[in-house]
Parts: structure tokens; sequence; C-alpha cells
């Protein structure tokens, strides 16, 4: 007898079988003396056991019992998260998002400003190289921060050499 | 031995790629066309029949009083807009013998070429200030002025 066949016996005997697989056992058990003298040895031991179950005692009265195991299971289960620092917690799944975010925000801008994207005030902006291209020219030039005009000024060099060195002015002389 | 990335860290890794690739691939293609409005300015103390000139508008001249120049009149003698290609060079003819030279370059930035009779007079290579406008001119007899502004279109 195969062991499937002793444990479905075993199911038979304590009802938990479908009516059809029931049926089934049955017929079996009919046609096999095997699982008959199985089934009797097994209905015996039931029987045997039922008889026979230990009776034990709770030395403590019920309720003071089961609040025992109740406070030893509480004192297993961790503690609740400080509801202070809640959010932090909520918020510390998205901060490797947020950090990269934040990378890739710092680099476009620091990249812009250097390539000239935005288009800011910065100093760097205002670069400018100016040169004279003939040896009786100088020029002069400066930028007008307050109205974001640049100048240009060209002058004849025995003219500039009279009056004013060569110089390149910043901001706010006067043209004339 | 590679370790196997999660979902998320895939997800990241895109968007840290998108982020650079989009940071990293903006300068270059903002190389453009300039499309830019030149003036040859004259200006001067004395009032000039107005039939004969045209008198700059006033919100300009009160802008180069500001800058500061110092001449009471100043006269539009010619205006020519045009665009220069991106990485190309165009030259503007403002008079018989003044041309300005403009160059769109790298950076951006913008050269500007002042010739004269033919000969080149002055080079300014500037970067590219948004609402900038440049001037390049000099002094004429009696005490007048002169000058090309340089302004891009679409600017204010």
């Amino acid at each position: 007898m195969k062991a499937e066949q002793e444990l479905e016996l075993q199911a038979y005997l304590d009802g938990e079988l479908s009516e059809r697989a029931a049926r089934r056992v049955a017929d079996w058990m009919a046609k096999d003396p095997e699982a008959r003298t199985l089934a009797a040895e097994l209905r015996m031991t039931k029987a045997a056991l039922a008889g026979n179950d230990p009776e034990l005692a709770v030395p403590e009265t019920r309720d003071f019992y089961w609040s025992t195991i109740r406070r030893a299971i509480e004192s297993l289960v961790p503690a609740e998260p400080n509801p202070d620092l809640g959010w932090l917690l909520a918020w510390r799944r998205y901060l490797v998002p947020l950090s990269s975010l934040a990378l890739v925000a710092i680099l476009a801008v620091g990249i812009a400003r250097f390539s000239g994207i935005t288009g800011s005030r910065d100093p760097w902006m205002n670069l400018t190289e100016v040169e004279s291209l003939s040896d009786h020219i100088t020029s002069h030039s400066f930028r007008s921060r307050s109205e974001n005009v640049f100048v240009v000024w060209i002058s004849p060099q025995d003219q500039v050499q009279e009056e004013t060195p060569a110089t390149e002015e910043e901001d706010d002389i006067v043209i004339q | 031995m590679s370790r196997a990335r999660s979902p998320r860290q895939l997800f990241l890794l895109r968007i840290l790629a998108v982020g650079l690739a989009t940071v990293l691939g903006v300068g270059p293609l903002m190389a453009a066309e300039l499309k830019l409005d030149l003036r040859l300015i004259w200006c001067t103390d004395e009032k000039l029949p107005p039939d004969k000139h045209k008198e700059v508008e006033p919100a300009t001249v009160e802008k180069f009083r500001k800058v500061p120049f110092k001449w009471k009149y100043y006269y539009e003698i010619n205006r020519v807009t045009g665009t220069v290609p991106s990485r190309g060079t165009k030259a503007f003819k403002m008079s018989a013998k003044c041309t300005i030279e403009i160059t769109e370059m790298a950076g951006p930035k913008v050269e500007a070429k002042l010739i004269g009779e033919g000969r080149p007079v002055v080079k300014a290579t500037k970067n590219l200030t948004p609402g900038e406008w440049t001037t390049i001119g000099g002094d004429d007899k009696d005490g007048a002025g002169w000058f090309v502004l340089i302004t891009e279109l679409g600017e204010k």
C-alpha cells in the first residue's frame, strides 16, 4: 500500500474527504482486506487517544493566564515610532531621487551660467576685447551698466596723444 | 561580478542621463542666427532742418543722454536690418565710407568690425548680452560725432 493511500484512508476515517472521494475509499476498502485491516487499526488508535487525553490544569486563573501571555507578546513587539519623527521616515524614501534631481539642477545651472544660456547679468558676460586695426586710430571702450549700452569710440592717434592716454574705461565717461 | 539594479535605480539613472544630456546638449544648440538692426547716427549740438534729416525718437535720445552722450540732437542717417547666419559673417553697408562687419561666433559671442573707406579700423569681440546695445563711433569735425548703433531685433 502506498503512503498516499494510507493518508487518504486516514482522511476518510476523520471525515475530511469529499463525498465522491469517500465513496471511492469505501469501495476500495470493501475490495482490499489490507485496507480494512489498516482502517481497523486506525479506528482503534483514534478511540484510544480520544479516551486518554491528558487533563492539564493551569495554576492561575484563566484571565490571569492569558493576560500574562498577552503582556509577554506585547513586550516582544517593537515600540511604535515617535510620531514627531514620522515625517522624516516618510521622506527618507524620497531622499535619493530628490538628491539626484538636485544634482542635475546644480549641473544645469552651473553649465548654463558658464555657457551663457541664461543671459544672467554676471560679470563674465561682459567680457569684451577691443582691438584697433589701424595705426592711426586709438579706441576707447566703456559700458554703461545703467543703460546696458556698450560703447566703442575711436579717435585719431595724434589727437589722443595730445588729449588723453588710450585707456579702456568701465563706465560713465562723457563722450563729446 | 556586476550587481543587478532594481527598477527604481534604473529609473533614477535614466533621469540622470536625460538631465545631463539635456544640459550638455543645450549649449551647442544655442548657436543661432542674429537678427540685427543697425543705425548710423550723427550727433550734434546744432538743430538741423527736419525735412532733411530724420531725428532719432525721443526715448532713444534719452537713453543716449544717460549713457552719457552730451550732444543735443541725434539724426538717423541710415538704417539697415539684416540677419547674420550662425557662425557666419555679414557686412552691413551704413554709408559710402562706413561698413560694419558682424560675425556670429561660439560662446555666444559677436565680433563687430568697423571698416572705413575699405580699411579695417577697429574690432570689438564681446559676449552676446541680451538687451544690450552696442555703439561704435567717433568724433566728427566741428564738435559733432557719429556712431553706429547695433541692436538685436526682437529684444528691448
